[in-house]
């Protein structure tokens, strides 16, 4: 027919030959004008009651309609001739209704007003077939076929309404064809996916069980379509159809009944089977039913014979479409075994695995990532099968280096989801590795389940914040944000053990290298600014250390890091005051950034200390509160994002492992026990003072305790006194503790006076010192004031003292000093307990010694290394005047005096050295009785350049020279 | 900066290629032939077209594309006038129709050309009078050719746009005034937007090194001159002139002094918006029948000019509804036919006479549409020339030319009206 439509082909033509878009939309538009004029020719004389033109000829007519069609199809707007396309539809002939229908569905919407007339000309094509049947029952039928197309192309909700009846009964009527039947389906399949619930599915059960019964493959086929869309919006109406199901499939796996034409392959009907398998599929609890019916049970029994077969009978053949469809059934039935879950029978569960095993390293690529993906949502089960799936652990990670990144997206997948506490390591260990090979496309999936994997299953949180680090120098571009928040969050939520001075140290050398990866500096900013604390005691890693290794990045970081930088800033400079002016400059200079962010918080770390008070500042850089435990973690949310919600690698990342559930119940045994604790104490107190009324016991809990402000000032007094025979040791409004101290030797005479500087009774006053092993003490006090009890205690009276003699005898070298409670109750009742520390250090105990030049060198060389050194280096305090030799002497006498050391003259060869030597005294005797002693030497290095002070103390005992060392550090900065 | 100039033929195949800076590779033209042209694109869209990070700038002559690309961040009016210039040069040498053949046949003398107007993508010297000097090959007669010495000082001069020792016979210098009127009026006839944007050419045949002064009815001017017997003058807005006008002295008084180029070229642009003569009225009446398939339109175009006058080339196109199906047109005057192309009725008028009244009158038949949609009742756009007549009301004085020598000059002056975008609202 198109081959008599000249006009047409050439109008073709020459669009196609249109050498620009200009002169082919002029050329439609020309053709268009002139299809309106046809078309309108006859319109006031001789048209037809619906509008269209009774003096076109049925060749023009098509041939117009024909071009319409094109010039739609090509994109243009094509809005008229309707009335023409219905002449058509309701013509005779076949060709005439082709034409019609198929401009009918392309040119009309849905929602079209016109709908109306045509859908009773679509109608009465619809119900040709039941009103005559006779000699032109082809014709009705193709007449009816393309009815049922035009109405799915069409699927406007009036249409729908109007139409579906005659639809279904098509469907479902005795008298229609194969193929009407075929057509029927499929069009009713569209309806109802554009509009659901437009029949109860319990009615219409019945229908489809007769149609199921057809011995057509086609119709069951086109029937088995609409089964499942109706299926997956209401399962359970559908349940009743299985045993027909299961029999169709009998048929065609056991029994090869199959029509010739209906072989693919040998192969019966392979997408029958499919969507049969299918349809199971959305009934994983059929075999789990236990008082099904001896009918419903038979039909699982064929099911499980069924699926055994597939499983067994599949063989791989050499002709690729062959194949090809048969592996499409058998996935579809490893799918159904994996649907069915633990309820299915083992030994299918065992032989889909070998299966898949065997798939998994076939050299067909789309079959190994068919099997990959199965044996995921296999190994996803809970029961024993993920211990098959391990067993071709290596297998997939061969996988993983596959050429097709589609099969390694799915080898990760799987890994991630075999992923257990006892390969985690192994496999983590291995995604990194591979980490480093994988191109970018892959990257940024890899290192998202790496950071989930290492955080699941972390046995060790080091391990974790390892693997976490090592991602970051691998790979850290695709290091999201999200991950590096949860190495912090981990760190912060989890202060047992020594995890977060691990972390400290760890990322303080990760950040050391000149060049490192951004995200590493953020992480080593934030962990340093909250726990950098933690770790500064030790060599190399002292405060301004941290700072210098932070800032080095400075000048190469963007702005997020900087403002992390930042804060971290104002968190060591609090806390070391070295720090200080080395970032009160880069505060200065940041003050003025053209990013807001870091302007403001430089402006406002800076005005913090003049605008509050020591103890407001302090509360505001405190380390950052624990995280709150979010029920799905920002990593989560992400993959759910990456993958939809169902995906097998989501559900598994979404359900806490074993390590994870361990982590959290310790967590909150800590929790516990320190909860316990305070009830316990405030049981005590509540069996003790029975007759407090509960506003007393709220403040009974929480004793007074030092206030903030006046800490520094403590601190300063403790390390004076450290050096000094007499001073105060801590002064408030209420009382004022004073201290002298005398040393021979080994041992020491401490007095105590505990002033009360209030106008009234202070009473309760009770001291009590922890024993240490190293010290010996004996007590003496005023009575009562070492009562341990609470109630007791010694009152003191206004303006009047109570006195505490301690003797001490060292025992062994040690770096601390004891500590010292004093609680006492004012006479509001407000109780008060500070938490002190006597200023008993170990040179207390040191006894001068005169070495000559030669000798002092010759022991110093041989106390060199390891841990009898120690050495650090202190900055003079700001208001100290310029170092010279009057400066030099005051540190002599620091040395000499204060931390009784012999100086040795003659060892120095500049003013700009001090050495002294000296004996630490312990009263503890050698097994042959005599005292044991240790020598110790100290050496103090000024750099009147740098206003700074290299302190070095050799010892023969480790704690020795650390305890030496802190205090001439303290003296010296005190000085 | 400019970084390749490419010419390419209707398929996209490269005719004349020369890079001018190495950022971009010669892949480039395929990007364009498959992104552009390939597309069908050229024509719908702006000629601006960007493409991974490289920047295409485009314009046609015939069917072939002259092609600008740059990955620098441009002044595309810059980039825009050197084709311009370039296609003006190559019509100069190689005939005003010059096509793909002589392009061709060509190669060597556009290569030179290509790198005489450009410098590592800046333009250089496009005044073809000047690069005839020292480029002739192909058509271009051979002149006394200078000697190198003269060239150089020549083109590196303070004139570079006039040589020395020019000859002509007769001495002519010929005016034309070429006005373009704007105008959108409301349905309602209220005027919008009304604008005169000019230019004035020149065509100079003038021997030696003549100084030449030209006067306008500029306002200004004659508010200066203070002679009370004259006509007021024309407020000019604002103007440009080509780069030979002594700008200093225009800025003191407003006199426009030049040594003007040897042959064509644009003397000065300006625009007027105040006192405009419309040289036609158009008056339209549209009706829609109720019944929506039915539209009558009628049309009254006057003209307001000079009865010794005549408009040329009066084309009126009255758009209709996109469903027209048949139409029935009665006109007093000149031809009148339904286009589809252009969904409009094209009324030509070849001679319209001063002071005369024409009338259209158009049944039309519209086709029943699916959905109902609302016509949008596009303007009406008028196009027309009126020669000698200036609707802003703009004359010339005088032109004077002062040589050593002293010679009589021929001066002839044109005035032509055009339509820009002239459109009256439906």
């Amino acid at each position: 027919m198109a081959s008599q439509a000249k006009g047409l082909q050439n109008f073709i033509s020459d669009l196609r030959n249109a050498k620009s878009k200009e002169e082919e939309s002029s050329r439609v538009e020309r053709e268009l004008a002139k299809i309106r004029r046809k078309f309108a020719s006859g319109l006031s004389s001789k048209s037809n009651e619906d509008g269209s033109n009774t003096s076109l000829s049925s060749y023009q007519r098509k041939k117009y309609v024909w071009k319409l069609v094109y010039i739609h199809v090509l994109g243009y707007e094509v809005d008229f001739g309707h009335s023409e396309v219905l002449t058509l539809v309701k013509s005779n002939k076949f060709s005439e209704k082709q034409v019609g229908y198929v401009a009918l569905s392309l040119l009309l919407r849905g929602s079209d007003p016109l709908m109306n007339s045509v859908v009773n000309s679509i109608r009465s094509d619809l119900v040709a077939g039941g009103a005559s049947k006779g000699s032109n029952s082809v014709q009705i039928d193709t007449a009816q076929s393309l009815a049922l197309c035009s109405i799915a192309n069409i699927s406007g909700l009036e249409l729908i309404q109007a139409l579906h009846v005659e639809v279904q009964h098509n469907l479902v009527s005795k008298t229609s064809s194969p193929n009407v039947k075929k057509k029927s389906a499929l069009c009713l399949l569209r309806l109802v996916r554009t509009s659901p619930n437009l029949f109860a599915g319990r009615e219409f059960a019945p229908h489809i069980a007769q149609l199921l019964q057809d011995r057509h493959l086609g119709v069951l086929t086109s029937t088995m379509s609409l089964l499942n869309g109706l299926a997956v919006q209401h399962p359970t109406e559908y349940e009743t159809l299985i045993p027909y199901v299961v029999h169709i499939l009998g048929m065609l796996v056991i029994k090869k009944a199959c029509g010739k034409e209906y072989l693919y392959y040998k192969t019966p009907s392979p997408w029958l089977q499919i969507k049969l398998l299918k349809f199971l599929q959305l009934y994983p609890n059929i075999l789990a039913e236990k008082d099904a019916n001896p009918s419903s049970k038979a039909s699982t029994a064929q099911l499980t014979q069924v699926v055994q077969k597939i499983l067994t009978e599949t063989d791989v053949s050499d002709s690729i479409n062959k194949s090809n469809a048969d592996h499409a059934i058998l996935f579809e039935a490893v799918n159904l075994i994996v649907c069915w879950g633990p309820s299915g029978p083992t030994q299918l569960r065992e032989a889909a695995m070998k299966l898949l095993g065997k798939f998994i390293s076939v050299r067909e690529p789309n079959i190994r990532y068919l099997a990959l993906m199965t044996m995921a949502k296999l190994a996803q089960l809970d029961t024993g099968s993920a211990e098959g799936v391990k067993k071709h652990q290596t297998t997939v990670l061969v996988s993983l280096k596959d050429a097709d990144i589609s099969v390694r997206r799915r080898a990760l997948d799987l890994l991630f989801v075999m992923c257990d506490s006892d390969n985690a390591e192994m496999i983590v260990d291995e995604l990194v590795n591979h980490l480093v090979l994988a191109d970018a496309a892959i990257r940024e999936e890899m290192v998202l389940k790496i950071a989930i994997l290492a955080e699941k299953y972390a046995t060790d949180l080091r391990w974790y914040v390892d693997t976490i680090l090592k991602l970051i120098s691998i790979s850290g571009d695709h290091v999201s944000d999200p991950i590096w928040h949860r190495v912090v969050q981990i760190v912060t939520n989890h202060p047992q053990g020594d995890l977060q001075a691990y972390a400290a140290a760890t990322l303080l050398v990760a950040a050391s290298p000149r060049r490192c990866h951004e995200t590493a500096v953020r992480v080593a900013a934030y962990v340093l600014g909250e726990f950098g604390f933690l770790i500064a005691e030790r060599p190399g890693m002292s405060g301004e250390e941290q700072f210098r290794i932070l800032h080095q990045h400075w000048h190469s970081s963007d702005e997020t890091t900087r403002a992390i930088l930042i804060s971290t800033y104002a968190k060591l400079a609090n806390l070391y005051e070295e720090c200080r002016p080395l970032v009160a400059p880069v505060f200065a200079r940041c003050k003025n950034s053209v990013d807001v962010e870091i302007q403001q918080r430089s402006a406002e770390y800076a005005a913090m200390r003049e605008a509050f008070s020591p103890e407001a500042v302090e509360d505001l850089l405190r380390e950052m509160p624990p995280f709150e435990d979010k029920e799905q973690t920002a990593l989560e949310l992400r993959l759910k994002d990456k993958e939809g919600e169902d995906s097998a690698t989501f559900v598994k990342a979404a359900r806490p492992s074993v390590e994870q559930r361990q982590r959290a119940a310790q967590a909150a045994a800590a929790a516990r026990e320190v909860e316990e604790e305070a009830q316990r104490q405030h049981y005590e107190e509540e069996g003790g003072e029975e007759d407090y009324d509960e506003e007393d016991r709220l403040q009974d809990l929480a004793p007074v305790g030092i206030p903030k402000e006046i800490i520094p000032a403590m601190r300063k007094a403790f390390s004076n006194l450290c050096t000094c025979s007499s001073g105060v040791l801590f002064e408030n409004n209420f009382i004022q503790i004073g201290l002298k101290h005398d040393y021979q030797a080994a041992q020491g005479r401490i007095t105590v006076f505990f002033g009360n500087v209030t106008s009234n009774l202070l009473k309760h006053v009770r001291i009590s010192i922890d024993d240490c092993d190293h010290l010996r003490m004996q007590k003496q006090g005023t009575e009562g004031l070492l009562d341990d009890e609470e109630g007791g205690g010694c009152s003191v009276a206004a303006r009047t003292q109570a006195k505490l003699l301690i003797l001490v005898e060292t025992l062994a070298p040690f770096d601390d000093a004891p500590a010292m409670r004093v609680k006492f109750e004012t006479t509001e009742g407000i109780k008060h307990e500070y938490p002190l520390r006597l200023p008993i250090v170990a040179t207390c105990f040191m006894e001068p010694v005169e070495l000559a030049s030669g000798a002092f060198m010759q022991r110093w060389k041989s106390l060199e290394g390891q841990e009898r050194e120690c050495q650090e280096i202190v900055k003079a305090p700001q208001s100290a005047p310029e170092i010279d030799e009057e400066y030099m002497e005051k540190i002599r006498s620091i040395i000499t005096d204060g931390l009784h050391f012999g100086h040795c003259q003659g060892c120095d060869p500049t003013p700009w050295t001090i050495s002294g030597a000296a004996t630490y005294r312990t009263g503890s005797k050698d097994k042959n009785g005599n005292n044991i002693n240790v020598g110790c030497l100290v050496r103090v290095e000024a750099n009147p350049q740098a206003r700074a002070f290299r302190v070095t103390t050799r010892t023969l005992h480790p704690l020795c020279s650390k305890a030496v060392k802190n205090v001439a550090l303290v003296s010296i900065k005190l000085a | 900066m400019i970084s390749m100039i490419l010419v390419l033929n209707h398929k996209g195949d490269v005719m004349i290629s020369r890079q001018y800076r190495d950022d971009v590779s010669r892949a480039a033209a395929d990007s364009f032939r498959l992104q552009v042209i390939a597309a069908k694109e050229t024509g719908t869209q702006a000629p601006v077209k960007r493409i991974e990070n490289c920047s295409f700038l485009y314009t046609r002559h015939l069917n072939m594309y002259f092609v600008a690309i740059t990955r620098a961040n441009v002044n595309p009016a810059l980039v825009f006038e050197y084709l311009f210039q370039k296609i003006t040069i190559l019509k100069a040498y190689l005939g005003e129709e010059f096509d793909d053949n002589s392009i061709r046949n060509n190669m060597t003398l556009i290569y030179e050309l290509m790198d005489e107007t450009m410098d590592y993508g800046y333009p250089q010297n496009c005044a073809v009078d000047v690069l005839r000097l020292y480029i002739n090959l192909g058509n271009i007669r051979q002149q006394d050719e200078p000697d190198a010495s003269e060239l150089t000082s020549q083109i590196t001069g303070a004139i570079d746009w006039r040589r020395e020792g020019i000859r002509h016979k007769r001495n002519e210098v010929y005016i034309d005034v070429l006005e373009s009127i704007n105008l959108l009026m409301s349905s309602q006839g209220d005027i919008l937007r009304m604008e005169v944007t000019a230019q004035v050419q020149m065509n100079t045949k003038l021997t030696g090194m003549p100084e030449c002064k030209f006067g306008l009815n500029d306002k200004l001017v004659i508010e200066k001159e203070a002679s009370s017997n004259r006509k007021p003058g024309v407020e000019i807005d604002d103007c440009t002139f080509h780069r030979c006008v002594r700008l200093g002295k225009f800025d003191a008084d407003r006199t426009i002094t030049f040594i003007p180029p040897d042959g064509e070229f644009e003397l000065m642009r300006y625009r007027v918006t105040d006192n405009i003569n419309l040289p036609f009225k158009i008056i339209p009446a549209v009706r829609e029948m109720q019944d929506q398939n039915r539209v009558s339109i009628n049309l009254k175009a006057i003209s307001t000019y000079n009865t010794r006058l005549f408009a040329t080339h009066v084309v009126i196109k009255i758009p209709v509804p996109k469903n027209t199906a048949k139409t029935k047109i009665k006109t007093s005057f000149g031809r009148a036919k339904y286009e589809p192309e252009q969904s409009a009725i094209i009324w030509r008028i070849k001679k319209f006479p001063g002071k005369a009244e024409c009338m259209i009158g158009a049944d039309i038949d519209l086709m029943p549409t699916t959905r109902n949609k609302a016509w949008v009742r596009p303007p009406i756009n008028v196009d027309f020339q009126v020669p000698m007549f200036t609707s802003s009301g703009v004359n010339v004085r005088f032109l004077r030319v002062y040589d050593k020598s002293g010679y009589n000059t021929n001066r002839w002056v044109r005035y032509i009206t055009k339509a820009g975008g002239y459109q009256i609202r439906i």
